[in-house]
C-alpha cells in the first residue's frame, strides 16, 4: 500500500505548522509526554497510566517494585489468578475486585472497566510499556478500596472514593486514607469468620510505604 | 443466571502472521480491533480535521495516539470515510520483528458511544460533500458495521453524490471497514487512501 497517494490527496488541506504546535501531546509514548502519565492522568473520556517496565514472557518487572506479574480477581468462583500476557489487551470489567501482588496492597473495585496492555521493549533488556486505560468516572461511579480475608474471602474492610462526583484527582488521597484506616487497628485485619490475621495494606506508590507497609508489600 | 464476566483477553495478533485484519470485539464498555501489516510497509497515517485544516499523525515506532470524541478522523487504508464518534478512540502502533501491529480502542466511558457520523470531505477545498448519522447506541456493533458499509455503497453508487458543490471535484470512491466486503472499486480505493 502506498501512503503517498493519500498524502497527495489531502495536500491542499494539510496544516503547515509543526505537529507539536498544532497537536501538543499527540503521542503518549513519547518520552517527554509519558512522564505525565506516571500515575494516572485524565485525557478526554479516559484515564491513562503508562509505566516503563520490563515486559517479557516470564512476567512484568517494575524497576522499583520488582516482579508484579500476578493479577488476581474475585468472582462467584472465588479468587482466581488471571494470566496477562505481553502483546495482549485484557479488560477487567467494572465491579470485579482485583489485586496485583506487590503492586498495590488492597483489592481495587472500579465502577469502570480497566484495560491493560503490556508491550515488550525493543530488545530483551530494554524497558517496555505497561498501559492501564479506564473510563473517566462520572455521577455515582466510584472507586473502592477493599480487603478480603486471604483464607476465606470474607470482606473485612472497605472505603469508597467518590471519583465520579469529586473527580479522579481525589483517588490518591483517598487511597492513602483507606490504607491508613485499615492498618490503624489489627481488628480491621482480623477475620470475623475464621480468625485469620491478614497482612497490612499498602499504597500503589512505593514512596508512600512506611516500614510496616514495606514489609506488607513484600508479602502480598 | 450466568456468572458475570470478570475479564476479557484479546491477543494483538496471531503469532507468525505478518499480515492480519482482526474483527471488532466488545469488551465491557470498550470496542477493540487489532491488525498487523508487514514491517516494510509505510506506517499507517491518522488524519484529523481541525479548525486550521487537516493534521497528519504517523510515527515509525511505538505509538499511542488519542482521537478524542467529536474529532473527524480518517485512517488511511482502514476505512474510507471521515469518522466522528461521540466516544474517544486510542490508536496504538506496536512494531514487531516482521510486522507492525495496530490496535484501535474505542469507548470506555459510560453514557457515550451512542452516535457516529461518517463524513466525506472534498480533498481539494475541504467542503463537506456527504454525511451519514448512525445511532450506534441503538444498533450496536453489528448494526454499526452494516450501516457504515451501507453508507459507503450509497456514496459510491452515484458519482453526482461524490461531486463537491463548491469546487466540482469528484471524490474518489469510499470503502468500508472490513476488506473482505470490498468490491473491486472499493478495493482499489482502499489501496489509494
Amino acid at each position: 500500500m502506498s501512503d503517498t497517494e493519500a498524502k497527495k490527496m489531502f495536500a491542499n488541506l494539510v496544516v503547515k505548522e509543526s505537529l507539536e504546535k498544532v497537536a501538543g501531546d499527540w503521542d503518549f509514548l513519547q518520552e517527554k509526554v509519558l512522564a505525565h502519565f506516571s500515575t494516572f492522568k485524565a485525557v478526554g473520556q479516559n484515564i491513562y497510566g503508562i509505566r516503563r517496565r520490563y515486559v517479557g514472557a516470564a512476567g512484568i518487572v517494575d524497576p522499583q517494585k520488582g516482579a508484579i506479574s500476578r493479577h488476581f480477581e474475585i468472582g462467584p468462583q472465588g479468587k482466581i489468578e488471571v494470566l496477562k500476557q505481553p502483546l495482549e489487551i485484557s479488560v477487567t470489567t467494572s465491579g470485579t475486585p482485583h489485586h496485583v501482588t506487590h503492586n498495590f496492597g488492597y483489592w481495587h473495585v472500579n465502577d469502570m472497566d480497566e484495560l491493560y496492555l503490556r508491550l515488550p521493549g525493543e530488545t530483551p533488556d530494554a524497558l517496555g510499556y505497561s498501559l492501564v486505560i479506564m473510563g473517566n468516572p462520572s455521577g455515582d461511579e466510584c472507586d473502592r478500596f477493599a480487603w478480603y480475608c486471604e483464607r476465606c474471602l470474607t470482606i473485612l474492610f472497605e472505603r469508597v472514593c467518590e471519583t465520579g462526583r469529586l473527580g479522579f484527582d481525589v483517588f490518591w488521597k483517598s487511597e492513602r486514607q483507606a490504607v491508613t484506616d485499615y492498618n490503624r487497628d489489627v481488628a480491621n485485619r482480623t477475620c470475623p469468620e475464621c480468625g485469620f490475621i491478614n497482612p497490612r495494606g499498602y499504597c500503589w506508590a512505593v514512596s508512600k510505604d512506611n516500614p510496616e507497609e514495606r514489609e506488607a508489600r513484600a508479602v502480598w | 443466571m450466568d456468572d458475570p464476566v470478570l475479564h476479557y483477553s484479546l491477543g494483538l495478533f496471531p503469532q507468525g502472521d505478518e499480515t492480519y485484519f482482526g474483527e471488532w470485539q466488545e469488551a465491557g464498555l470498550y470496542w477493540l480491533w487489532t491488525g498487523a501489516q508487514p514491517a516494510g510497509d509505510p506506517p499507517r497515517t491518522v488524519w484529523e480535521k481541525s479548525e486550521k485544516g487537516v493534521v497528519e499523525f504517523k510515527a515509525d515506532g511505538y505509538l499511542a495516539h488519542p482521537i478524542l470524541a467529536g474529532k473527524p478522523h480518517h485512517i488511511d487504508h482502514l476505512f474510507g470515510y471521515w469518522h466522528e464518534s461521540d466516544a474517544d478512540r486510542i490508536w496504538l502502533q506496536v512494531p514487531q520483528k516482521e510486522s507492525v501491529v495496530h490496535a484501535l480502542v474505542w469507548g470506555g466511558k459510560s453514557g457515550v458511544h451512542k452516535q457516529d457520523r461518517l463524513l466525506w470531505l472534498c480533498p481539494q477545498c475541504g467542503s463537506q460533500i456527504a454525511d451519514c448519522l448512525i445511532d450506534t447506541g441503538k444498533v450496536g456493533m453489528e448494526g454499526f458495521i452494516a450501516a457504515q458499509l451501507d453508507a459507503v455503497r450509497r456514496f459510491n453508487f452515484d458519482e453526482a453524490k461524490r461531486k463537491c458543490r463548491s469546487c466540482g471535484l469528484v471524490h474518489p470512491e469510499a470503502y468500508g471497514f472490513y476488506p473482505r466486503d470490498d468490491g473491486a472499486a472499493e478495493k482499489a480505493s482502499r489501496g489509494r487512501w
